[in-house]
């Protein structure tokens, strides 16, 4: 018996050594100035990109393991493949694939069966509970929403909100695949002023977590992006059949298709050009532009030098909540239904005819000082129109 | 009542008395019955027992040999009645939408996502072929299926609500 409790008490302080073990797998820095140019490859996993101290663009990539025999770690580190170099101006840093991502099979199949049933009762009907969100409820949501710690928990909760039964399900799902995660990985860009850079990523979680000019072009699918503030004219965003949450976007260009949700808090002077989209604004800035085919909009707030907002959409769903402000209104289009949400009133308007004619317009009060113009080009839409 | 035990005895003795050849038939009974009964499923039995035992071994030695091949089966097995239920039902929303509407640049449209979503859908197969017990690439393959079945769902609502008391009306607020 003396011999087995020995035995224990040498397992037990084994286990102890091997967990909470963090291993550094890379580590490079290379010096730039402002003609630098950075392409970054991720395949997957997640990045966060943090400022730089210098003018040293530093990547690192660690694992913490947390409770995971060492003779594990080694097939773990074998799987991280990191390669950066530099030639002249131009830095690229390319992660590989994980060499396997792959759950116990026997006890996904159970899981697995749970799909079957999604598609049959979805209902994604957002319209009958919103109401006007203030951009400190949009930031609220976005730290709730940068909180679910994986891609499945954010799209169940969010697809999913008002299925709470269909929810927990998938939520269990999620659950049981992060439980599967005994290490983490932690890869970190550092990132200095002026550099530009082009970042292609896919099934990726990219967090920009501090506030950036830097010109930037990403191009994300079946992802994440998180943006603290980024804020450069010269900007090229395009997100597929991704998660969007964003403090600030300024400037520049955004393409979404099928962005399950996209929730802004500020946007301004964006061209953005969207489809199959679900996007919420929470304060609309200055000059900002968007063509739209079959989306979900939510226009809550406006600054009060929002100056014009121009929208040209084609079957796209718009929750147009009134500025409390002194603005002028024009919406042009046909075919549109406008939906009286606080009257329980609603109307097609102009449901015959294949030209553009004026559906609705308000008149600026010349005696005030204006806000800004808002100008709907609409066809085949749906307008929400709120007045609380 | 009383009486001598001793008479009793005496009276036994004289209504039993045993036969000449009893101990000859003795033996003879006794030989009979001691042969065992065999039971003619015996063997039977053995056989079975030997059959699952085999099974058994046979079975325990190819999970150690190939445990992928037998994991990753099923699942290969259920994402094909998946995807052939999804794209069954697919259809069906399809041939709705077509029937509902008849804005021929809007069924292009949804004609050409489609054919977007359908070539996703092969370039992440191959990487199912390549991996089959990726939950990453399971996901995905059935996220791309749902969301051809939800866009075609969306948008039937869609045309359903503009459809709803066609009325000329123009406001000013």
């Amino acid at each position: 018996m003396k011999n087995q409790f020995k035995l224990l008490f040498v397992l037990l302080i084994k286990m102890q050594i091997v967990l909470g073990q963090n291993v550094e797998v890379f580590s490079k820095s290379f010096k730039t100035d402002k003609n630098t140019s950075v392409y970054i490859e991720i395949p997957d996993g997640s990045v966060k990109f943090v400022s730089s101290p210098d003018d040293s663009i530093h990547v690192d990539y660690n694992i913490n393991f947390i409770k995971l025999p060492r003779k594990e770690h080694q097939r773990i580190l074998d799987s991280v493949r990191i390669e950066a170099i530099q030639e002249n101006n131009l830095i690229s840093i390319k992660k590989y694939a994980n060499v396997k991502q792959s759950l116990n099979t026997s006890r996904y199949i159970s899981v697995f069966s749970l799909d079957r049933l999604i598609y049959e009762t979805k209902d994604t009907s957002t319209t009958t509970t919103t109401t006007r969100k203030l951009k400190s409820d949009i930031s609220n949501e976005i730290t709730e929403i940068k909180a679910y710690k994986s891609y499945h928990e954010a799209r169940a909760k969010i697809l999913y909100a008002n299925d709470l039964k269909r929810k927990e399900r998938l939520l269990k799902k999620a659950v049981k695949w992060q439980n599967n995660r005994n290490f983490k990985r932690n890869f970190i860009i550092k990132i200095p002023k002026h550099i530009r850079l082009k970042i292609v990523a896919k099934g990726s979680l990219l967090n920009f977590h501090d506030e950036f000019d830097n010109q930037l072009s990403i191009r994300l699918d079946y992802g994440r992006l998180y943006i603290n503030r980024i804020e450069n004219p010269k900007n090229e965003l395009k997100i597929h059949n991704s998660l969007l949450i964003a403090h600030t976007i300024s400037g520049g260009k955004l393409e979404t298709d099928r962005v399950f949700k996209a929730l802004i808090t500020e946007l301004k002077n964006v061209d953005i050009e969207s489809e199959f989209s679900n996007i919420e604004i929470g304060e609309l800035g200055n000059n900002n532009k968007i063509t739209d085919f079959n989306s979900e909009y939510f226009f809550y707030n406006w600054t009060k030098d929002f100056e014009h907002f121009d929208l040209f959409s084609d079957y796209s769903k718009i929750h147009f909540f009134y500025p409390k402000l002194n603005y002028g209104l024009d919406v042009i289009g046909y075919n549109t239904r406008n939906v009286y949400v606080n009257d329980n009133f609603e109307v097609t308007m102009q449901p015959k005819s294949k030209e553009r004619n004026r559906l609705m317009s308000k008149a600026l009060n010349s005696k005030e000082k204006s806000s800004g113009l808002i100008f709907f080009d609409i066809i085949n839409g749906i307008i929400y129109s709120y007045n609380n | 009542m009383k009486q001598d035990i001793r008479n009793l005895f005496n009276e036994e003795d004289d209504l039993k008395t045993l036969p000449e050849n009893h101990r000859t038939e003795f033996a003879e009974k006794l030989s009979k019955q001691s042969k065992p009964k065999r039971s003619p499923y015996a063997w039977l039995s053995a056989a079975a027992i030997l059959i699952i035992a085999l099974t058994i071994g046979f079975n325990v030695m190819q999970k150690e040999a190939k445990p992928e091949h037998n994991q990753t089966a099923p699942i290969i097995a259920q994402v094909e009645a998946v995807e052939a239920e999804y794209l069954k039902n697919i259809e069906t929303e399809w041939q709705s939408f077509v029937a509902l509407t008849d804005d021929t640049v809007l069924v292009e449209r949804f004609r050409k996502k489609l054919e977007e979503l359908d070539a996703d859908y092969k370039a992440i197969s191959l990487q199912f072929k390549a991996d089959s017990s990726n939950i990453l690439v399971i996901e995905a393959l059935v996220e791309n299926l749902q969301t051809r079945l939800q866009i075609l769902k969306d948008i039937q609502k869609h045309i359903n609500i503009l459809n709803q008391n066609n009325e000329h009306h123009e406001k000013s607020i």
